[in-house]
Formats: structure tokens, C-alpha cells, sequence
């Protein structure tokens, strides 16, 4: 396991790099689904005001 | 050719996410298990080259996303269908975290393999153009407050951009660089091990599950925006 | 087309930018370098054929807002392009006053300010011929951003941020010195592209 961890020498470089790439997609994934809920909240009230 | 989009397709995307999403999760932690635990490391680079795992896919997404988004905008332009205007905004700003991801990625590979965090070096300068021209795209779409209008002017943009492309390409094969030259461009035979292929190429089905999903969200919300801005309540 | 050219060229000579404006934003820009970098002769030489392309970008682009925006905000622009029915007349006017007003000045006193950074007299030539080439090309990129951007107002520095990739071409090859012949490649390249796309984008916020 601490073999792993170490990654030969590169550990920062390897888990940085893996940790901010996962970090920042999983950030945007939700930034969006959270963008998709307000808009349909906001879209369904508009819309049950027209009707 | 003009494809209209009716409820019942939204209702099959709806659908669709809940297994997209897991599909994506699923790719990624078998990619994971595979770049980390399972090849072995590079003899000359160690085991930094693992970075490669992800810092290839996001790059090749960076590209394929803006030449999609090039793609659709000329074809906007061609069918007058809308559908391709709601199919390049939402696709730019995922191709924008990827170039951004392939960007620090690199960076941080190349501390260890080139000794610098950055070379100003063709493909990195042409990668940081390509950045910027996502940047372009998106912020001038809402910067213009008509927004049929933006629509156009940066589609426009878009295609303009796209000469950005085939530099970022052949970059590396027409000037000498640092950077070194693609791996896998040779479809009969790789310069690069088998054991080291499966992992990139989980990683990168992985990679496009996710652009799917995330497109596909997008697509929603953009569709959803664009009824709001015609009734205009937003 | 003449009295376009010759009308632009009095507004800009009795409102915001005449030559003197245009010439001493040159030279103060240049005067930044030995601040900046320090006063060794052959450090200036190199550092000069740089900053004077990077005058001339930052030239540009603080004033692609000028280009047509206020003729559009006042209505001028309309009432020209109904009077000329070909727009491209407008639009190479535009390219002949912007290149006269902001760019030509450089070119003017540049043998000065080489003289200035110590450089001789053959590279003053190459320098010189480079940006005379170069700075048209320019322009057409400034010329085609700012019809885009006609309704994204006071946003200078999108505009720099759509406008500098598309610069970075020239200036790679702007401070090379014998590279004139893809200098103007380069700037035919632009005019083909700008003419049309300046075009477009005038239509579209002419309707």
C-alpha cells in the first residue's frame, strides 16, 4: 500500500494531478445538474403562472 | 434536414442520465483501478507517466469538443436548424474544463519528465490559444444582450477559431518541440505497450461518457433557457 | 468611399485621437523599456523589436471600441450603410482611417525611436517593413472583432481576449526579421477573412 502512496518518487505530482482533475470534473458535473434544477424550478413556476 | 426536437426525446435524455451517470462512474473506477494499480510503470519517466492517463484523453476531448463545436455552428449556419446552435452551447463549456484539466495536467507532468512546470513551446502555446478561444466563445455570448444576435456572432467566432486547430495538431510534427510527438497516431502499430494502452483507452471511453453526460445535462438546461428567453422570464 | 475616409479622419483629428495623441502613446510605451528592463545596449536592441510590436497591439486594442461603435450608437451607421448598398466600401474605409490614425504614426517615427534603442540602419528597415505589413493585418482582425462585438458594449477587454490569439501569428512572425513574405500571406489571409465576416457582422446589427 505504501508503495502505492509513493508512486516511485512522484507521489505529489501523480495524486495532485489525478486529485484536481477528478475534483474539477466532479465540481462542474454538479455545478451544472444544480443549474438544471433551479432553471426547471424557475421554468415550471413561469410556466404554471401563464396557464 | 431539419430535425425538430419534441418532448418525447427530452423525456428519453431525462431518462437516459441516471445510467449515463453510473456508466461514467463505473469507466472511471475501473480506469482508475487500471492506470493505477494494474500497468506498470514507464522505464524512463517512473511511474509520473501514469498522469498520461488522464492528461491525453482531456487533451484529444479538448479538440474533438471545439471541432465539434466548429461543426455544428457551420452546419447552424448552413441548415438554419437551431438544434446545432443548442448542440454547440452546450458542448463549449465542457471542451473549456477539458483544455483547462489537459493544461494543468501537463503542467504538472511536466515538472518531473522536463524539470519546469511550462514550455513555451508550440503545442502548450497553441493548447492556451485554444483556451482562450473557448473563453471567447462562451463570455461573448453573454456578454451580447440580444441573444439571437450573440448566437450568431459567436458561432461565427467559433469558426474563425477553428484555424487554431490543425496548429495544435501537426504542431509537435512541424516544429521540432519539447512536447513529444503523438504515441498512438499510427493505427497499426503504436509506439507505446499494450499494458499501457488499456488504461488510456478506459480512461478515455471513460472521458467521453462523461462529455456525454454532461452534454446532454446541458442540453436540457440550454433548451430550457432559450423558452425562458423567449417568453422572456429569466 | 473618399468622403467616408475624409470624414473619419477630421472626426478623429478634432475629438479623441490626432496624430500627437497617437505619437506620444508610441513613444511613451517605448519609454517603459529601459524603466523595465534596465539600460544594457544590446538587452534594449532585442527588447525593442518586441515592445514595438506590443505597442502596436496595445494600440489597437484600446481603440476597437472607436472603429464603429460610435456610429452605430448614433445612428450613423445606419443611415451610411443605406446610402452606400455595397457595405464593403464602409468597411475598407474603416480598415484606411483606423491603419492612418493608429498605426501609421508608429511607422512614422520609428527610425527616431531606433535610433533611440541603438539599432542601425538595415535593421531599422526590416523592422520598419515588417510592421508596415503586419500592421494592416492587424487591423483587419481589430476591424472584424469590433463588427462582431457591436452589441457587447464597454467589454474591452473581451475584446482583447478574442482578438490577442489572433494577433499572436503576426507578432511570432512580426519579430523575425526577414519573415516579411508571411507577414503579408498573413495579412491577405486576414483581409479575405475580415471583409467578409466585418461585413456579416454589419448586416446583422444593421437590420
Amino acid at each position: 500500500m505504501n508503495e502505492l502512496l509513493d508512486m516511485g518518487g512522484y507521489a505529489i505530482f501523480v495524486w495532485s494531478s489525478y486529485g484536481i482533475f477528478f475534483f474539477s470534473l466532479i465540481i462542474f458535473f454538479l455545478i451544472n445538474i444544480s443549474n438544471l434544477r433551479k432553471y426547471e424550478k424557475i421554468f415550471n413556476k413561469t410556466k404554471n403562472k401563464i396557464e | 434536414m431539419y430535425i425538430k426536437i419534441k418532448n418525447n426525446h427530452i423525456e428519453f435524455i431525462k431518462s437516459a442520465n441516471p445510467y449515463l451517470i453510473f456508466a461514467t462512474i463505473f469507466a472511471f473506477v475501473i480506469g482508475l483501478y487500471y492506470s493505477l494499480f494494474q500497468s506498470p510503470p514507464d522505464y524512463i519517466q517512473g511511474d509520473s507517466m501514469r498522469i498520461m492517463y488522464i492528461h491525453v484523453p482531456s487533451a484529444w476531448f479538448a479538440l474533438m469538443t471545439y471541432s465539434i463545436l466548429a461543426g455544428s455552428c457551420v452546419l447552424w449556419f448552413i441548415t438554419r436548424n437551431p438544434l446545432f446552435n443548442v448542440v454547440a452551447r452546450s458542448i463549449a463549456q465542457v471542451g473549456m474544463v477539458f483544455t483547462l484539466m489537459s493544461l494543468i495536467t501537463g503542467s504538472i507532468w511536466g515538472k518531473p519528465t522536463w524539470g519546469v512546470w511550462w514550455v513555451w513551446d508550440a503545442r502548450l502555446t497553441s493548447m492556451l490559444i485554444l483556451f482562450f478561444l473557448y473563453i471567447a466563445y462562451i463570455f461573448l455570448w453573454q456578454a451580447i444582450s440580444n441573444k439571437e444576435l450573440a448566437s450568431k456572432i459567436s458561432a461565427a467566432l467559433a469558426i474563425i477559431g477553428f484555424i487554431n486547430i490543425p496548429v495544435i495538431k501537426f504542431s509537435v510534427d512541424w516544429w521540432n518541440t519539447l512536447h513529444q510527438p503523438a504515441s498512438i497516431s499510427k493505427l497499426s502499430a503504436p509506439s507505446i505497450d499494450v499494458s499501457m494502452l488499456i488504461p488510456l483507452f478506459i480512461m478515455t471511453a471513460a472521458c467521453f461518457l462523461f462529455l456525454v453526460t454532461v452534454s446532454l445535462i446541458r442540453f436540457r438546461l440550454v433548451l430550457i433557457e432559450n423558452k425562458m428567453l423567449r417568453t422572456s422570464s429569466l | 468611399m473618399s468622403n467616408l475616409i475624409k470624414r473619419d479622419l477630421l472626426l478623429s483629428f478634432y475629438s479623441s485621437a490626432n496624430f500627437f495623441f497617437t505619437v506620444s502613446f508610441f513613444i511613451l510605451i517605448l519609454m517603459l523599456i529601459p524603466f523595465a528592463f534596465g539600460t544594457q545596449t544590446e538587452q534594449l536592441k532585442v527588447l525593442f523589436r518586441g515592445v514595438v510590436w506590443i505597442a502596436l497591439a496595445l494600440s489597437i486594442i484600446i481603440t476597437v471600441d472607436r472603429i464603429y461603435n460610435d456610429d452605430y450608437e448614433d445612428g450613423n451607421l445606419d443611415i451610411i450603410m443605406q446610402k452606400n448598398k455595397t457595405t464593403e466600401y464602409l468597411i475598407i474605409s474603416k480598415y484606411i482611417t483606423h491603419w492612418f490614425i493608429y498605426c501609421l504614426p508608429l511607422l512614422v517615427i520609428l527610425p527616431v525611436l531606433s535610433f533611440l534603442f541603438y539599432l542601425d540602419y538595415l535593421e531599422t528597415v526590416q523592422i520598419f517593413i515588417n510592421l508596415f505589413i503586419g500592421s494592416f493585418g492587424m487591423v483587419f482582425i481589430a476591424n472584424f472583432v469590433s463588427a462582431l462585438t457591436l452589441g457587447a458594449r464597454r467589454t474591452i477587454f473581451l475584446k482583447a481576449i478574442i482578438m490577442i490569439p489572433l494577433f499572436v501569428p503576426f507578432i511570432i512572425f512580426g519579430s523575425d526579421a526577414g519573415s516579411w513574405p508571411i507577414l503579408l500571406a498573413l495579412s491577405m489571409l486576414s483581409f479575405v477573412i475580415s471583409i467578409y465576416v466585418t461585413a456579416y457582422g454589419l448586416r446583422l446589427y444593421g437590420e
